[in-house]
């Protein structure tokens, strides 16, 4: 099938999504930033006690704080600096469901969340990106990506 | 005279049965057909090398953008993103707020040119890794910035 009929017909879960990095509201934004630093990922998932997630703390957040409040970052906790807009999908849901999250909210980062509401990763525009561009390998993945033209100057003569 | 006709009678137009490829999906068409030029790629946001990583975090924020494009007399020498922050600045914070973005920046950028086929745009996101690519036109001159979102965007144009 086309991708048209898989973006209604296949599961979030076979998009392309990474471990989510999970942490309590408590967490300092120090701390949070090395762990995100170190996974090499923008945005953690912060849950309560029982793992499900209460809302995310990104890369985005952690600017502002270095512009506002950048002597006390290792005593903030980033369960107060949740971003305020965050998206959940189900595992079971339809990936045209995180389509619309980004084309319409922006979406950059979505948590994906099995049957229990408990985070079992993240995916979002990458992955779906990802998930795109394996439909079409001829077109994409034969690509030259780089700095420089084909040619800079004329061959022969 | 008579020569030249017995070559003409001859000669079979080496495209006479030439048929451009036919695809069975408008993505995959647009993808391998259309270029970069497609795809919005502005508005963006530059930042000259020598502003301070300070004020390049106040335009971040201040924009409400996730990447700057670091140009240097109308040329591209960077580009200054969120990652960047995480990455380069936000643990050493002091140290660095008042250094020319030039030093924590990501030279040499991968970039795609707006003549390059729109699947090398999917090609430098989805395979290559990067979410902010600059575009250029065939003089190096900035165009604009391509992400995955006006990716998507691209493609569900040609899907509707």
């Amino acid at each position: 099938m086309g991708l048209k009929e898989n973006l209604h017909s296949e599961s979030v879960s076979r998009l392309p999504c990474r471990e989510a990095i999970l942490m309590p509201p408590e967490t300092s934004v120090r701390q949070a930033a090395e762990i995100l630093q170190s996974k090499k990922l923008g945005c953690a998932v912060v849950v309560d006690a029982e793992g499900k997630p209460i809302g995310v703390f990104t890369e985005r957040t952690l600017i502002a704080l270095l512009l506002q409040r950048p002597d006390n970052l290792d005593q903030i906790p980033v369960g107060e600096h949740l971003e305020t807009e965050w998206f959940c999908v189900r595992d079971t849901d339809p990936i045209s469901v995180v389509v619309d999250l980004i084309r319409k909210r922006g979406a950059r980062f979505i948590c994906e969340v099995d049957e229990a509401g408990k985070a079992i990763g993240l995916t979002g525009q990458k992955g779906l990106s990802e998930y795109i561009a394996d439909h079409f390998p001829e077109q994409v993945m034969v690509q030259r990506v780089g700095g420089q033209l084909g040619m800079e100057t004329r061959e022969g003569a | 005279m008579a020569q030249l006709e017995h070559h003409l009678e001859e000669f079979v137009d080496p495209l006479s049965n030439y048929e451009p490829r036919e695809y069975g999906d408008a993505i995959q068409e647009a993808l391998a057909e259309e270029t970069v030029a497609a795809i919005r790629s502005r508005p963006y946001a530059e930042i000259a090398p020598d502003n301070t990583v300070f004020s390049a975090l106040q335009a971040l924020a201040g924009l409400k953008v996730a990447s700057l494009l670091v140009v240097d007399n109308g040329r591209l020498v960077g580009v200054f993103t969120e990652r960047d922050v995480l990455e380069r600045v936000a643990l050493r914070f002091h140290e660095v707020k008042d250094r020319p973005v030039c030093e924590v920046m990501t030279a040499n950028p991968v970039v795609v040119f707006e003549s390059d086929p729109a699947g090398a745009a999917l090609s430098a996101i989805a395979v290559a890794g990067f979410r902010h690519v600059p575009v250029l036109d065939v003089h190096y001159a900035v165009v604009g910035v391509i992400s995955p979102r006006r990716v998507l965007e691209f493609l569900q144009q040609r899907l509707a």
